[in-house]
């Protein structure tokens, strides 16, 4: 029995033991001892037997491969050595102090006693990576209504009245507060509800004397719901019990009401109908009013639990719109277009993967039938577009991809032109330009027009192994990190780095994987989700790699995501940069897996090319 | 050789004079070998609360100790026992919460020692700082027995003096320590004092203390970390 409180509290703060009561670790701490290592001090050697779960209490712990390359490093409350002692085989990693540590060693019975005692406990170290990190993502992604809990709706403070109150006085407070339901209390706890339509049915219609107690014709024990519940809850109990009000209780005393018109006002707020705003604006100036909603679109839909995907989706939707509504201005006022023409979203908006840090891409495809004088015509409604773009928001591209530049707004046959020369001579402009430019998608114009463009692309790329090649060599420029040391990024070289670019490092590497199989899949599927799963089927990569790769996209982005709304909230402008101590343990854990399932996934794409 | 036989027939008249059992015991077993390597020993780190420096005025309060078993701490095996002639009720407060399993009532002196003394068959004894520990200990003990209490001990307190001395470093008030020292050889605070946490924050520093003297795979005889009293 493990008695001392200071080792228990240790260990409750650390997981997976986080995930044992108080009287299990007691029990299941058998056998456990400490031991010290100086700087320097082996834990561990490949190919020896190993019987101990290790466990850093302070100090801190490098992981070395049979190369000697650092593969992990570890601080406090982090174990090693379950992987050699669940499969029973010799070490695989030397384990060296790399400060003054102290150590703690639980019995391989201990430990084997821990995992039949908790199945999460047991998870944490039998789930593979890729099982591991689709859990944490695997109650994600549901509607929003089911994902909003009714405590977060808000709304006016709950109106009440004491039971000894008349009818009269129970209607004046109604009257007053501009309700059309009240609660009825007695020593703080809610005894019943009166609403509009019983005062109707029950005092009016009958004729009772306005001085009746409220108590004789309220609903007594009216139906309530926790404020910890889900809106398609409460929704479900409202029609079922054929209510319209409903009570929101928290820890036995009301906290608000909900109606059936507040469960109306949630569905009015959905990015759809902020799309429909926008479209019905006049002008540039009011669109981009509409536009600053979209900051609070996305922390609701963060605070919802929705997933990343959700979200970069309804982001690139309300983008979409703006657009369209800017080119639909330009041509109420510079009169019908000269030839027919495909506005081209890129990039992010392209994949549909936008968040609340974006740039503009953009690009005109014109029919082959474009004369020079018919440029002036397109360059104004360029510009429009691209200046209402950056008043929105969206600011210019730094690179100054967008259709404002006359590079970007040319004939098809001009198009075929450069991504012909980008695939065939593929150096590291070409390619920088191909990332950008196969992200294409059509927002507004002629669709067959991008269609003849993207089967085209498709079948040039598709051929031409030695761009593709290139491409994957190209994509090695970002890699993900090992994982984290304290507050610090952890690479290959050591610790270092006090925020992490989970742009450059996190989702760029899993985008550009998941462009490269579709391109040598033929396909010119844009959404990266999209391409990875499209990739299966074309047998470019295996099941469980697609799948993996999707899970750590997923959690990778909800976290930057996450990240950049906080940002927001304190008001700094969002970035892609997040620090370790922004994440807990659990999350630095699933992204260390969601890191290991990218890095696993560049080295096999460097395989097949030959070029490891 | 001839010293080691002169200690056990010492040790023999002694246990024929002594009327208390758990102490006859004690002076019976064989106590550990000195020339062995520290690791191959098994050791007991002991901290003591009382109510006062003066071991003779003063008393035990609570004692909490943890085994060191081939070099290392076997946590399951720590013991904390509260003394209760020992206990003004004012200080009750500061044993609360020591355990999860509250034991706070406490046992008398005589029945505390016993435990620990049948702990101490074949292990030597560590504490930080030991002169004062163990003046409080023989005290009770002669208090039971009339007999000292005689286990060799180790005194991290005095192998991290000797160090600093080594190094001619001057020794500034307060730098001995425990925190101070646990400090030097980076272990953590210790949160919540009691004698057990103590007890394990000087087993803990022991190992440390040890590793940083020990050289390439060597292994440390006992007698070279024993305090000469």
């Amino acid at each position: 029995m493990i008695e001392l409180s200071e080792i228990l509290d240790f260990f409750q703060s650390h997981p997976p033991f986080d995930q044992l009561d108080r009287e299990q670790l007691k029990d299941g701490l058998r056998g456990l001892q400490a031991e010290y290592f100086p700087k320097g001090g082996e834990i561990l050697k490949i190919g020896q037997e190993n019987h101990l779960l290790h466990v850093v209490r302070s100090g801190a712990i490098e992981l070395h491969n049979n190369d000697d390359d650092l593969v992990a490093q570890l601080s406090e409350g982090e174990c090693f050595g379950y992987i050699s002692l669940l499969s029973g085989r010799p070490v695989r990693y030397r384990a060296v102090a790399s400060e003054d540590s102290l150590i703690y060693h639980l019995p391989t019975e201990s430990f084997r006693h821990l995992r039949r005692t908790a199945v999460s406990f047991d998870h944490y170290f039998t789930e593979a990576f890729a099982d591991r990190l689709n859990m944490a993502i695997r109650d994600k992604g549901r509607s929003e209504l089911a994902a909003t809990r009714l405590g977060d709706l808000g709304g006016p403070a709950v109106v009440q009245v004491e039971s000894t109150a008349s009818v009269a006085e129970a209607a004046a407070v109604m009257t007053e507060k501009s309700v059309s339901s009240l609660l009825i209390s007695h020593n703080t706890r809610v005894v019943g509800i009166l609403t509009d339509k019983d005062l109707r049915r029950r005092v009016v219609a009958p004729r009772l004397p306005y001085d009746t107690p409220v108590t004789e014709v309220m609903t007594a024990k009216p139906t309530v719901a926790d404020h910890d519940s889900n809106v398609a809850e409460a929704l479900l109990i409202m029609m079922q019990m054929n209510i319209h009000h409903l009570p929101v209780i928290k820890d036995n005393l009301p906290v608000g009401m909900l109606t059936l018109a507040d469960l109306l006002r949630v569905e009015a707020e959905h990015p759809i109908y902020m799309a429909g705003d926008i479209l019905k604006q006049a002008d540039a100036e009011n669109i981009a009013k509409v536009s600053k909603r979209l900051p609070e679109l996305i922390q609701r839909m963060i605070s919802a639990d929705a997933t990343s995907d959700q979200i970069g989706k309804v982001v690139t939707t309300v983008t979409d719109a703006i657009t369209r509504r800017l080119i639909q201005l330009a041509i109420q006022r510079l009169g019908p277009p000269p030839v027919k023409f495909a506005w081209l979203a890129l990039g992010s908006q392209g994949r549909q993967e936008q968040s609340a840090k974006s740039d503009q891409d953009n690009a005109l495809l014109l029919e082959d039938g474009f004369l020079p004088e018919h440029d002036s015509y397109f360059e104004e409604l360029a510009k429009y577009v691209c200046d209402g773009l950056d008043a929105c928001g969206y600011v210019y591209c730094p690179g100054d991809v967008m259709a404002s530049n006359t590079r970007w707004r040319q004939p098809l046959k001009v198009w075929k032109g450069y991504f012909g020369r980008w695939i065939a001579e593929p150096e590291p402009k070409a390619l920088m330009y191909a990332n950008i430019f196969f992200d294409l998608r059509l927002v507004e114009g002629q669709e067959s027009l991008v269609n003849e463009l993207k089967e085209h692309i498709a079948k040039l790329a598709r051929k031409n192994q030695f761009f593709l090649a290139m491409m994957a060599k190209n994509a090695m420029a970002f890699q993900p990190p090992l994982g984290f040391f304290r507050q610090f990024v952890l690479d290959k070289s050591g610790a270092h780095g006090d925020s992490l670019d989970m742009k450059h490092r996190g989702v760029i590497p899993i985008v550009e994987l998941a462009r490269i199989y579709s391109l040598a899949g033929g396909e010119v599927r844009v959404n990266s989700r999209r391409r990875l799963k499209s990739a299966i089927k074309t047998g470019q990569i295996t099941d469980g790699t697609g799948r993996s790769l999707e899970d750590a996209l997923e959690l990778i982005d909800f976290i930057r995501m996450s990240h950049q709304w906080e940002e927001m909230k304190n008001g700094l402008p969002p970035s892609n940069y997040v620090p370790p101590k922004f994440l807990s343990p659990l999350q630095r854990q699933h992204l260390k897996a969601a890191f290991n399932v990218v890095r696993t996934a560049q080295a096999a794409l460097l395989n097949r090319f030959g070029l490891s | 050789m001839f010293k080691q036989l002169r200690r056990k027939w010492l040790r023999e008249r002694m246990s024929r004079q002594c009327t208390w059992e758990p102490m006859r015991q004690l002076l019976l077993s064989t106590p550990p070998d000195t020339s062995l390597s520290w690791r191959e020993t098994e050791l007991l780190a002991l901290d003591l609360e009382t109510t006062g420096l003066d071991a003779k005025q003063h008393s035990i309060v609570s004692m909490g100790w943890v085994i060191i078993r081939d070099g290392k701490i076997q946590m399951d095996q720590a013991r904390h026992l509260i003394i209760q002639s020992g206990l003004p009720m004012n200080q009750s407060a500061t044993i609360h919460g020591i355990f999860d399993s509250e034991i706070a009532q406490g046992i008398p002196i005589e029945t505390a020692l016993e435990e620990l003394l049948g702990s101490c068959h074949g292990r030597a004894l560590v504490f930080h700082h030991a002169p004062l520990d163990l003046a409080f200990l023989n005290e009770a003990c002669k208090d039971v027995c009339g007999q000292k209490l005689l286990v060799p001990s180790i005194d991290t307190m005095a192998l991290e003096k000797a160090r600093l001395d080594r190094r001619d470093q001057p020794i500034k008030p307060g730098m001995l320590r425990l925190g101070a020292v646990r400090e030097r050889y980076g272990l953590g605070q210790v949160r919540a004092h009691n004698a057990l946490t103590d007890a394990l924050a000087t087993a803990e520093l022991l190992l440390a203390i040890i590793a940083h003297s020990e050289s390439g795979g060597t292994s440390l005889p006992l007698k070279r970390v024993l305090a000469r009293h």
